[in-house]
């Protein structure tokens, strides 16, 4: 039988076969491999890390919320959020605050994993990780303010936070629940390591890092550890950037450009709300939209009259002439990230608890003034510490009314004695849900669809 | 016209002339006037001749060997004319007489000269002469066979033979042990055939098994394989390729009727696959085909082969979990050129609305929205009213169209008395446009289709070629489409030992689409057209806004956005033109001793144009500028930030797809005992698709100018628009991704494959198969790439073993088993991170990022079915055959969107965890109950009986201990009802419906349901018992379907008809529910006051319109029994062949049929409902008339 013949055409199947390899080696065009420091650019650049989740659940626990009329029958995660409940979303459903943030640290981590072995210039990749640790120190801010206890150093070693990920294998195991005090370390320990190869500006866009953006996220995370120095310290070195610590003035802010981020300097460190957390809108409170001095830009910028919506009216009683702000609606409704004013009033708080009330003054004032007609503004002026704390709560409420810090706030003013119990009532002014000061429900429970996952780990109170 | 039929024609005329004149002389032989007279009791025939010699003077002429004239007759003649005389003696006996000149000619009979031309036409003797093609040496006993038929002979010695009466269509296949078959059309005188060396086809024609791969001899068979031919197949008509294979092939389930995950049933054998491709691998004369199976032309069938497991089908590797599908199209043979011609014409007549199961009374929806506004809402209505005649917003979408709201308000606002309210509701009740509705926007369906094809060509070249036209008009006006096929084959050996197989395709379809609202969105009192004809808005579809919300719009400078159903379906125009190619080519040389290599390839392209065109009339194109108009205001004009003009969409999507095929194949009888048939190959894939969308504003298709549109302003500015004034305006696909947009995929395989057959004595044989795919969807890591999917199969044909010799009646009695792997894939995920480009809108300008796509899974593999099959063969009594298969499909590793631990950072994601098992039984009967030579009654029965069950899939979680005391905890009812919509649950089969007990209304108009105690609760979010609140029904796709066709054949007749069942399965069926637009039968019969609940079978209005979608809908009380019988085919056949006339004009064949499909139906359930129908609301079902035209000349 012809030999040669098989051995020529086993030849040239080989000869096909080595050839496969090169023929199989394309890449698909739209998607792709993470394979160069460019693309993990772009992937910073991602519009869901632009974006903090949860937001608008957040806001309905706070007290600047309103939710009339109630219906009974209706009880979905808005519903449990604005009553308290101590779970919010049930065992098959997801919820955002939790899941949001750790598919944003899912990038984080893909991030610090893989961009030692691609190809690239070093420093690029010393200040993307630089990066990616800023970014998954800020997610953990919100996780460990919302699912761990309000700090306290005496308990702070044994309080259980959330498992700190560190990996982006959807094989691996997820880690126990880190303690309050274990994950603070870790975040400050990752935003001090950033710190080094941060840039110096994020000018040209302020949703990216820089040193700065890092100083202001430590300066939130000693606020909520009540370090309120060292808050204040980070404050005030995170206004040192390039560009400097202008607040923006509200006179000629038209309120559809408000506050459409990254066109206002003020932003430090930008984030929009995640518009796809769910409930779009949080109706305020009436008493709280009656508190703002009538002539405060603010009240306008922030939010909407109910008639003229641009909302799902089933939510939103179109004839009560409500005032609610789109906390879902994404990038242009609410500053979500920190801001030069929000530095001051960190700075201000400080003065205020140290009795320095000119100092206090003098940032509540320099926000103040842009954020009225000249016509209208009138400079603060108080002797008495106590009023000027207040002032600077104020502030803060009016300044950041449905960013989530309000939240935050109630928390550690709570730890403090300082905040009254929280009433919610109906339409017919029966009480349908109290928070009671020191209540457990200030912490939220990890959601049940977590805990399936983790049937060993231990939930809050 | 060829040639070749010229003279023919020409002897025809004169065989005409001869007829007539023969015609004439027999005429004037009547007048013959001789008599005769004999009286005796037996007279011997020479005595009777002597005795005409003698009384009337004729001479008798005959042979002696042909008359024996001893013999005697009974002669009781008196004056007898001569003929009768003549009659009696050759009465009995073959013989004939003629009269000329005074002596009679008795002679044997012949033929009478008509019935010699008829069978001279259709019956020639063939002769010949076979030879070995190399050596030229005679072939003795050499088997020439009519195909399809009984006759047959060998050659001689001297190769030499003859088969007399061969009808001249025939055509005959030559087969001789150790040679390749030929096949060749009948012609009197074959000359010298030259039969070449070859192993493949040696076996009995027409029933080899195509793996598409290989021929393989039937008894050598061990995987489950159904086959249907060309005379099954057509025994009805087809107009489209699918249809014929429905309920004709054990297994396979299509059925257009039923949908599961929105996609018609088309599967073998179960569902294996969650995120991949459910629907079987086409192969299409070889080659896997991207195209769609519109191009196949129904006219070209020669054999559909379905493989169904893994023995048969693992040689298609990663693409066939879900079977095989392998089409053998028509070739060219041999001889004079053949012309087919084929036309058919088919009619479906359109709906009939007064027949279907609405409500007849026009009140019930009126009624309930009345007692809606007027008694319950008064205060909400009077808000409503106000944005509404404000322009504010359209609010008032309250079950009822504009005429009987405004009647409310009119009221409302004191313009009309409560007497003229009445009788304008009285007057809108009394008012229903379905009859309008069918004049206006319907049809009935009409399909023409002509098919010419022309084949023939020498053993060296053959060559088929044919065209086809299909034009539909569809049931809704201005829908229709056309296409065109066009189809080359060709054979040509290029030497002795290297041949070229070529085929190309063109195909081109066309077809218009207007849109029609659906009746069902329709209110019952809405006109269409005022009494001067001009088109009247309807108060439905995405735009819904009432008159005086218009009127007040309008002041704002907005359009009028409302539907005019009768100007939409002229100013809306889709047109959709999709061109296909497809061209392979295959060289086969033979290198000798058995082994044969091929070498081939085939390229397909598809390009899809989609061009949608509104113009400024139609309420698409005006919401479309709504949509971004900024209204006047006391001091400013309207702005319109899109161009007022028309709007158009134009789509483009083309596919390329090429694959190379090196494969040897060694087929070859080693001594007498042992046969082997292998083959080893390797296959180069790759598949490319590309799309691209843009959108023109301000377009007008008569200029062809279009405005300049700012998109930057209408999609990146920071400007908000008014969306209050676009009712539904989420509905509208008019973000920037649908107007402009870039697809690009290319998919690459390299394949190596191997098969073996091998049989021993021809009683045993065993098959082995091994594939290995690489693909570029897995990345670089070789552990992902490769994937050996393999099969094992063994055959027993214990009807050849010498115990069975005696038993006459088992024909053929054969054993197989088969076990193996299939694959499938699901591109969907990679082991790294797969991040895609997308536009970051939050930041200004918006700039490109990556974003997740796919998280890394370190753990991902391919699909894998594991499949085992047993299955039995057999034909009895000459005339019953079948076969019965069992087997059982486990397919692991599917990949599936599961819930993971939200810490992980990526619920839900991609992960292969699912797993489902397919067990069933397939059972074929063909039964030839009548097989005489013109009567000929045949039954098909298929049977198959598919079991699924979903064996690890996502399912929402029970409740946990620790939070046992909270409601929270547990899984709402309503999660499970959504989680199962997904098509799998885990412990069910794929498809499950689950249903709440519905057990009645209470005092309050509230309904009831069982719980799990038995109790009567009312179900709501806190009153749940997850799971314990409902019922597994079981599947919703049938898991038994039954198909039985009987033909009976009577000379040139047939007719045909097909039976379909399709049962062991559930169905949902609507709500009777006032609030709808249309109401349906029973609607009336809800809850309106207390004390109602001992009557009605429905709860309140207020209740079915809160909670009716979420319980209601979900109960048992509208989940039933789905099996239904169908009346699928009547076809009935004429084949004028053998007229006259028919000959005279050159017809071999003229076949004219005539079919009703979908005459009849039933449903086995309490509404007699039948999915056949279309709709639950449709209660008849609507036949299709076709009449077809099938000649040959």
């Amino acid at each position: 039988m012809k030999k040669q013949y098989i051995i020529t055409y086993l030849l040239l199947l080989c000869i096909l076969l080595s050839a496969c390899n090169k023929f199989l080696d394309v890449p698909p065009k739209g998607k792709t491999t993470l394979n160069t420091v460019n693309d993990f650019d772009l992937w910073l650049g991602s519009q869901t890390l632009s974006e903090i989740s949860g937001i608008p659940q957040i806001c309905w626990m706070t007290d600047h919320a309103q939710k009339i009329p109630w219906r009974p029958e209706i009880i979905a995660e808005a519903e449990r959020a604005y009553t308290w409940s101590e779970q919010l979303t049930d065992a098959d459903a997801t919820s955002k605050m939790l899941s949001g943030a750790y598919n944003h640290i899912y990038y984080f981590n893909t991030l610090l994993e893989n961009i030692d072995a691609v190809t690239g210039n070093a420093d690029q990749k010393k200040q993307l990780k630089a990066e990616a640790l800023l970014g998954r120190a800020n997610e953990y801010f919100y996780l460990i303010n919302l699912y761990g206890k309000p700090y306290d150093p005496a308990t702070a070693a044994t309080d259980l936070a959330v498992p700190f990920v560190v990996s982006s294998d959807v094989n691996t195991t997820t880690p126990a629940r880190a303690t309050v005090q274990e994950l603070y370390k870790y975040m400050i320990d990752d935003l001090n390591t950033a710190i080094i190869n941060l840039p110096a500006s994020n000018a040209g866009n302020r949703f990216r890092g820089s040193v700065h953006a890092a100083y202001s996220v430590l300066a939130r995370i000693h606020l909520y550890m009540r370090d309120y120095s060292e808050a204040a310290r980070y404050a005030e070195m995170s206004l040192q950037r390039p560009g400097g610590a202008v607040v923006t003035n509200y006179n000629g802010v038209l309120k559809n450009v408000f506050p459409r981020t990254t066109e206002l300097n003020e932003m430090i460190y930008a984030r929009g709300s995640d518009p796809t957390s769910g409930s779009i809108v949080s109706i305020a409170d009436s008493a709280f939209i009656k508190s703002y001095q009538s002539t405060d830009l603010r009240l306008a910028l922030t939010f909407y009259n109910g008639v003229a919506s641009a909302f799902n009216y089933n939510t939103v009683n179109p004839s009560a002439g409500m005032r609610f702000s789109a906390t879902g609606n994404g990038y242009y409704d609410v500053q979500v990230g920190t801001t030069v004013a929000e530095m001051k009033l960190i700075i201000a708080e400080n003065a205020a608890r140290t009795n320095d009330l000119t100092a206090a003054l003098r940032q509540l004032n320099e926000i103040r003034i842009n954020r009225f007609a000249p016509a209208n503004y009138r400079a603060l002026a108080s002797g008495n510490q106590n009023e000027v704390f207040q002032w600077v709560i104020r502030e803060r409420r009016y300044e950041m009314p449905m960013n989530g810090m309000r939240w935050f706030d109630m928390r550690r003013l709570d730890s403090e004695g300082l905040m009254p119990a929280v009433v919610r009532i109906d339409q017919s002014k029966n009480v349908i849900a109290t928070l009671q000061p020191k209540s457990a429900r200030y912490t939220l429970q990890i959601p049940l669809n977590a805990i399936i996952y983790n049937p060993g780990m231990p939930n809050n109170q | 016209m060829p040639s070749s039929y010229v003279p023919k024609l020409l002897f025809i005329m004169k065989l005409t002339f001869l007829l007539f004149f023969l015609a004439l002389m027999q005429a004037s032989a009547t007048t013959f006037g001789q008599e005769l007279s004999i009286k005796e009791k037996n007279v011997s025939i020479s005595k009777v001749f002597y005795e005409i010699r003698k009384q009337t003077g004729y001479d008798i002429l005959h042979r002696v060997n042909e008359l024996n004239t001893n013999a005697t007759i009974p002669a009781n003649f008196k004056n007898t004319p001569l003929l009768s005389v003549l009659d009696q003696i050759i009465k009995g006996k073959d013989l004939e007489y003629s009269i000329e000149n005074k002596t009679i000619f008795i002679r044997k009979k012949e033929k009478s000269l008509l019935q010699n031309v008829i069978e001279r036409f259709s019956q020639i003797d063939v002769t010949g002469k076979i030879v070995d093609a190399n050596t030229g040496n005679p072939l003795a006993g050499a088997n020439i066979m009519v195909k399809g038929g009984r006759k047959s002979t060998k050659t001689g010695a001297e190769g030499n033979f003859v088969l007399n009466n061969v009808d001249e269509n025939a055509v005959l296949v030559i087969t001789y042990v150790g040679y390749k078959n030929i096949e060749m059309p009948a012609v009197s005188n074959l000359g010298t055939l030259s039969m070449e060396m070859g192993f493949g086809e040696l076996e009995e024609v027409g029933i080899t098994v195509n793996t598409g791969y290989q021929r393989i001899l039937p008894q050598q068979v061990t995987g489950a394989v159904s086959q249907i031919g060309t005379k099954a197949y057509e025994s009805r008509i087809n107009t489209d390729f699918l249809s014929g294979l429905q309920n004709r092939l054990p297994g396979l389930l299509i059925n257009n009727d039923i949908q599961f995950q929105g996609n018609n049933l088309f599967q073998i054998r179960g569902i294996s696959t969650m995120t991949g491709n459910p629907t079987p691998l086409i192969v299409l004369d070889g080659y896997p085909t991207d195209l769609s199976l519109n191009d196949i032309n129904p006219n070209e069938i020669e054999n559909v082969t379905v493989l169904k497991d893994a023995a048969a089908a693992a040689i298609y590797g990663v693409r066939a979990s879900n079977g095989v599908i392998i089409i053998d199209r028509k070739k060219g043979v041999a001889g004079d050129a053949r012309v087919a011609f084929r036309s058919t014409f088919s009619v479906r007549p359109h709906d009939n609305y007064s027949k279907f199961r609405y409500e007849k009374d026009g009140s019930v929806g009126l009624n309930y929205f009345r007692t809606r506004w007027e008694d319950g809402n008064i205060s909400t209505f009077a808000n409503y009213r106000t944005s509404e005649l404000t322009g504010a917003q359209s609010y008032l979408t309250g079950f009822a169209s504009d005429a009987a709201l405004n009647l409310l308000i009119d009221k409302s606002l004191g313009q009309l008395t409560l007497a003229q309210m009445e009788s304008g509701f009285a007057d809108l009740a009394s008012y229903n446009n379905s009859d309008d509705y069918e004049d206006y926007f319907l049809r009935n369906a009409v399909t023409q289709q002509y098919n010419l094809n022309v084949s023939g060509g020498t053993n060296k070249a053959l060559y088929y070629i044919t065209g086809n036209y299909l034009k539909n008009q569809l049931n809704q006006r201005n829908n229709d489409n056309h296409k065109i096929q066009l189809s080359g084959r060709s054979n040509i050996m290029i030497s002795k030992k290297l041949s070229l197989e070529l085929l190309t395709d063109y195909n081109e379809a066309i077809s218009n689409a207007a849109p029609i609202t659906d009746i069902s969105r329709i209110f019952a009192d809405e006109r269409f057209a005022d009494a001067d004809g001009n088109a009247l808005p309807i108060y439905s579809g995405s735009t819904r806004a009432g008159s005086r919300f218009t009127t007040a719009t309008q002041a704002m400078g907005y359009l009028d956005q409302r539907m005019y159903p009768l100007t939409e379906m002229e100013e809306v125009n889709t047109r959709q033109r999709v061109a296909d190619f497809r061209v392979s080519a295959n060289f086969k040389y033979q290198i000798g001793s058995g082994l044969d290599f091929t070498l081939g390839g085939i390229y397909e392209s598809s390009a899809t144009q989609q061009r949608r065109f509104a113009s400024e009339n139609s309420s698409l194109t005006r919401t479309h500028i709504n949509r971004f108009t900024q209204p006047a205001t006391a001091t400013t004009a309207a702005i319109y930030n899109l161009p007022r003009g028309g709007y158009l969409q134009e789509s483009q999507s083309l596919l390329r797809s090429f694959t190379s095929r090196a494969q040897l194949t060694y087929n070859k009888q080693i001594a007498s005992n042992h046969s082997i048939n292998a083959i080893l190959g390797a296959e180069v894939r790759q598949r490319i698709t590309e799309g691209a969308r843009s959108a023109t504003f301000g377009y007008n298709d008569q200029t062809l100018l279009q405005q300049p549109t700012d998109y930057n302003r209408l999609f990146n500015s920071s400007t908000t628009f008014n969306s209050n004034y676009i009712y539904n305006a989420s509905g509208l696909p008019l973000g920037y991704n649908d107007l402009f947009a870039q697809q690009y995929n290319d998919d690459r395989f390299v394949s190596g494959y191997m098969n073996a057959v091998y049989a021993f004595k021809n009683r045993y044989s065993l098959t082995g198969s091994i594939r290995i795919d690489q693909s570029n969807l897995f990345g670089t890591d070789p552990k992902y790439r490769y994937k050996p999917l393999w099969s094992l199969g063994a055959a027993w044909n214990i009807d050849r073993e010498n115990f069975m010799q005696n038993v006459n009646w088992v024909n053929a009695f054969k054993l197989r088993v088969a076990k193996g792997f299939n694959g499938n894939i699901s591109k969907e995920s990679l082991p790294q991170v797969v991040a895609a480009y997308a536009l970051n809108n939050v930041t200004l300008p918006a700039y490109s990022t990556l974003t997740l796509l796919t998280p890394a899974n370190s753990g991902l593999r391919w699909e894998q079915t594991d499949n085992f099959n047993v299955g039995l063969d057999y034909t009895i009594f000459k005339n019953i055959s079948g076969n019965l298969d069992f087997y059982n499909k486990r397919s692991t590793d599917i990949l599936a969107k599961l819930d993971v631990d939200p810490f992980k950072g990526v619920s839900p994601a991609l992960v292969n965890q699912a797993s489902i098992r397919n067990r069933g039984v397939e059972f074929t009967l063909n039964a030839d109950w009548l097989r005489k030579r013109k009567l000929n009654w045949n039954t098909g029965l298929v049977f198959s009986y598919n079991k699924s069950k979903v064996l690890e899939a996502y399912m929402p979680k029970p409740s946990i201990p620790q939070f046992s005391s909270q409601a929270l905890a547990t899984v709402s009812s309503q999660a499970v009802i959504t989680a199962a919509a997904g098509g799998y649950m885990k412990g069910e089969p794929v498809g499950n419906i689950y249903s709440y007990r519905y057990a009645g209304v209470n005092a309050t108009g509230q309904a009831l349901y069982f719980d799990s105690k038995g109790n009567k609760t009312i179900l709501t979010s806190a009153i749940d018992e997850g799971y314990g609140s409902l019922d597994s029904r079981g599947t919703s796709i049938p898991a038994t379907n039954i198909g039985l066709s009987n033909r009976l054949d009577i000379g040139n007749f047939y007719v045909f008809c097909m039976l379909n069942y399709y049962g062991n399965f559930v169905v949902r069926t609507p709500i009777p529910s006032p609030v709808a637009i249309r109401p349906i039968e029973g609607s009336g019969d809800y809850w309106k006051k207390a004390g109602d609940e001992a009557t009605v079978s429905l709860p309140s209005a207020a209740y079915i319109n809160t909670n009716g979608a979420a319980y209601l809908a979900n109960s048992d009380r509208f989940v039933m029994n789905g099996a239904y019988l169908t009346l699928g085919d009547v076809t009935v056949s004429y084949n004028f062949k053998d007229f006259e006339t028919m000959k005279k004009a050159g017809f071999s064949n003229f076949e004219l049929k005539l079919q009703a499909s979908n005459l009849y139906t039933v449903g086995f359930n309490r509404d007699n409902y039948s999915l056949a129908t279309g709709s639950y609301l449709k209660k008849y079902i609507t036949p299709t008339y076709t009449l077809g035209l099938f000649t040959n000349f």
